[in-house]
């Protein structure tokens, strides 16, 4: 065991990349790595969303909060987040968020003159810095773009108005659902199925079609030619046992193998649009770094290191 | 406990069970003037403080979208005749939000009769009531972290609410596992279904069914699996704290559910009877008192606050402030957990705790009287306070003092023994010494 290091060196392979969509390999490590990785993209990534709402006038239908509340929920664009100050531990303003360093205000006057109903939108939001502005969901959603006005606040009738200013802040996910950078973050084990073709081939075509039927997902197939069973997609399995159950059910146990690569996840992370899917998987790495870091750092970790020995060097990346 | 849930914190917080309650106050003016006949008054704020002056606008009316807290005045009276200006101050354990305010212009001259409309935020909290539409009725007992939820491998979803299995073999609420499972296949197929009783939800509407079986559930989980869902409508979750599978699949599905009306903001009183409880019990172990009779009629229980005049035990009633009833259950439970000193703490120190003269020549507890010292008048005149002379206590019966001991009783008791007493009937007390006697 002398001088042996646990250490591993997981990889990650992209498979597909779209601006709010990524999904990839991740390679040679454990459950806890990857679902580290999936609770910091969901929760710990810093974004920007609106925290103190001053309401001017509201004569509209919806009361205050309602309105606080629907502000908040609105998407702004975050790439800035990563380099903001939390309000809290910000030094230039006493944390009252007030200072470029950690808020982003925002100023919203609507009034409706006509008699058609005015849609008050994310649009209407006028910020006082151009990078951080409401995710601009036009281009993306595939409708015509003069159609598309963002994301709706509130809607005026004749004469109601609507006058706020806004303050947007740096937040986590474990805060409040709003500052959550992700819409949809999920991890699979890549599954490895062994066919034992010597019982595949004792079954009748039929047996063989009812085999493949089974399962919901299109994970099996019959090749035309041969007539024989093959795996088309493997990670369309679900780990639902629904082929298991059929093979017991046709009195052939052991007809296929299932089991899932312990150190092989695939990933798909969906981002609400606040940053690029991609960047937040790189600021999840980055953040689990930093907390890894911090347990590095402690003195705790310095006084376990007596206790754990070789363990302890291992731990701190030795 | 029993039928209790877990919500989504951050479905919650993005909106999800919201609500408000309205609610009016109605002020009237000459209503108040006419009962009371004490002249007009007007709604005008006072000039001289101006503390209240954040909460009332210069009509003596409170701004709308203002928040009031419980204790904050928020309408101000004037009477013209005493030329005194009243807050009208708002009650409760929870700030309010003034929604809007009417006036009723039908008396021209000045303003007689406001309706004062106050929003209460009512957004989930542990202990609110949720319901589906098949009587599955439950209690938030968490908000759990939607990181820590279990999720799906194959789509990620979350659950926003996840309730207990067992709440569906005694109760047989079929409806509500087929409105789960219909509400899947008709959301991935983004049309409704038809849940006419005694009639096939998705058959063609010729007649020819598509499915063999004639059941609709058979029917619905043929379509799910075309769907690549599992037929019975389990998924695989995956643990949201550790990553790993969980060891069984897991029913889910879209239910429609509401918000009961029952939440906890309402039904304070609980809360502060538990606190309470530990208090006293606390306060129990460190200074443990002489044991008396216990008797076991004991009725609500509370440290401090009105008390029946009959009992000298705590009211029942939350409007009243009363207490929660300790009863013959929760007793028996005590006991079998041996915890005497707290059950004793519930049902006689906080409860009805009384020190009793009772005559041991007699065994009375209704004869004892007390004697008015004599000297106390000449001791006041001299100028000297009044020594806290020991209570002098005789048996009227027995004409004497000599017996005279004090037992601690509840006072339920010495009611008893009153009542006894107006039947006809005698009641002794055999006093002895030490334990067991």
């Amino acid at each position: 065991m002398d001088g042996a290091s646990y250490q591993r060196f997981p990889k990650i392979r992209i498979r597909e990349m779209k601006d709010d969509y990524v999904k990839f390999e991740l390679r040679d490590t454990d459950a806890s790595m990857a679902n580290a990785l999936r609770r910091v993209m969901l929760v710990e990534v810093p974004t920007i969303a609106i925290d103190l709402v001053e309401i001017e006038v509201n004569s509209s239908v919806l009361n205050d909060e309602f309105i606080a509340h629907r502000l908040g929920l609105i998407p702004l664009t975050s790439e800035r987040a990563m380099n903001m100050r939390f309000s809290r531990d910000c030094d230039a303003c006493d944390g009252d968020g007030q200072c470029e360093f950690c808020s982003v205000e925002f100023h919203l006057r609507a009034k409706c003159m006509t008699d058609q109903t005015l849609d008050v939108t994310s649009k209407d939001l006028i910020s006082s810095d151009h990078t951080v502005i409401p995710v601009d969901f036009s281009d993306s959603a595939g409708f015509d773009s003069s159609e598309q006005r963002g994301i709706i606040i509130v809607k005026l009738r004749r004469g109601q108005e609507l006058r706020l200013r806004a303050i947007a802040r740096k937040g986590i996910g474990k805060d409040h659902a709003k500052w959550s950078p992700a819409a949809t973050v999920t991890f699979m084990y890549e599954p490895e199925i062994h066919i034992n073709e010597d019982l595949m081939e004792s079954l009748t075509l039929d047996e063989k079609r009812g085999f493949v039927e089974s399962s919901p997902t299109k994970v099996f197939d019959i090749d035309p030619n041969t007539h024989q069973v093959v795996v088309v997609d493997r990670e369309a399995y679900t780990y639902d046992d629904e082929v298991l159950k059929k093979a017991e059910a046709m009195g052939k146990p052991g007809l296929v193998e299932i089991y899932a690569k312990e150190d092989n996840f695939i990933f798909t992370v969906e981002s609400t649009g606040v940053i690029k899917a991609s960047q937040l998987v790189l600021n999840a790495i980055e953040i689990l770094k930093q907390k890894l870091d911090a347990v590095r750092l402690s003195e705790d970790t310095v006084e376990a290191d007596d206790q754990f020995g070789e363990l302890g060097a291992h731990m701190r990346g030795g | 406990m029993e039928d209790a849930m877990i919500l989504n914190k951050s479905s919650v917080e993005r909106g999800m069970f919201h609500g408000q309650i309205y609610q009016t106050e109605t002020i009237d003016l000459s209503e108040q003037s006419r009962k009371s006949d004490r002249g007009r008054s007007s709604f005008r704020r006072t000039v001289t403080d101006k503390s209240t002056h954040s909460h009332i606008d210069a009509d003596g009316l409170p701004y709308v979208g203002q928040m009031i807290c419980p204790g904050d005045a928020y309408c101000s009276i004037y009477n013209e005749v005493t030329n005194m200006t009243r807050n009208m101050v708002k009650k409760g354990t929870e700030p309010v939000y003034v929604d809007y305010v009417a006036v009723d212009v039908k008396n021209k001259k000045n303003l007689q009769k406001v309706n004062i409309r106050f929003r209460h935020p009512r957004n989930p909290v542990i202990g609110d009531k949720f319901s589906s539409r098949h009587g599955q009725k439950g209690v938030c007992s968490q908000l759990w972290p939607d990181v820590d939820m279990p999720f799906s491998g194959t789509t990620g979803m979350r659950p926003d609410l996840v309730i207990n299995p067992h709440a569906f073999p005694s109760r047989m609420t079929i409806a509500m596992l087929i409105e789960s499972i219909a509400a899947k296949v008709g959301s991935l197929n983004g049309e409704f279904i038809d849940a006419t009783p005694f009639a096939s939800s998705v058959a063609d509407p010729n007649g020819d069914s598509t499915c063999e079986s004639e059941l609709l559930v058979d029917q619905i989980g043929s379509r799910l699996k075309k769907h690549g869902f599992n037929y019975h409508g389990v998924e695989v979750l995956y643990s949201g704290f550790y990553g790993t599978e969980l060891p069984c699949a897991i029913f889910i599905g879209p239910v429609y559910y509401q918000r009961l009306r029952h939440m906890v903001s309402d039904k304070f009183q609980a809360r502060y009877f538990i606190i309470s409880l530990l208090f006293a019990y606390i306060h129990q172990v460190l200074c443990p008192v002489n044991q008396g009779l216990s008797i076991l009629n004991v009725f609500q229980v509370r440290s401090t606050g009105t008390v029946d005049q009959v009992t000298r035990q705590p009211i029942k009633g939350r409007k009243k402030g009363g207490g929660i009833r300790f009863g013959e259950m929760e007793r028996d439970s005590m006991l079998a957990h041996g915890a005497a000193y707290l059950l004793h703490d519930r049902l006689h120190t906080c409860s009805d705790y009384h020190v009793a003269d009772v005559c041991s020549l007699c065994g009375s507890i209704l004869t004892t009287t007390f004697i008015q010292p004599q000297q106390r008048l000449v001791r006041e005149i001299s100028g000297l306070p009044p020594p806290r002379a020991a209570k002098k206590v005789m048996c009227q019966s027995c004409q004497t003092n000599e017996g005279m001991e004090t037992v601690a009783m509840p006072y339920v008791f010495r009611y008893l023994a009153a009542e006894l007493a107006a039947m006809n009937i005698k009641m002794t007390l055999h006093l002895g010494h030490g334990a067991g006697a």
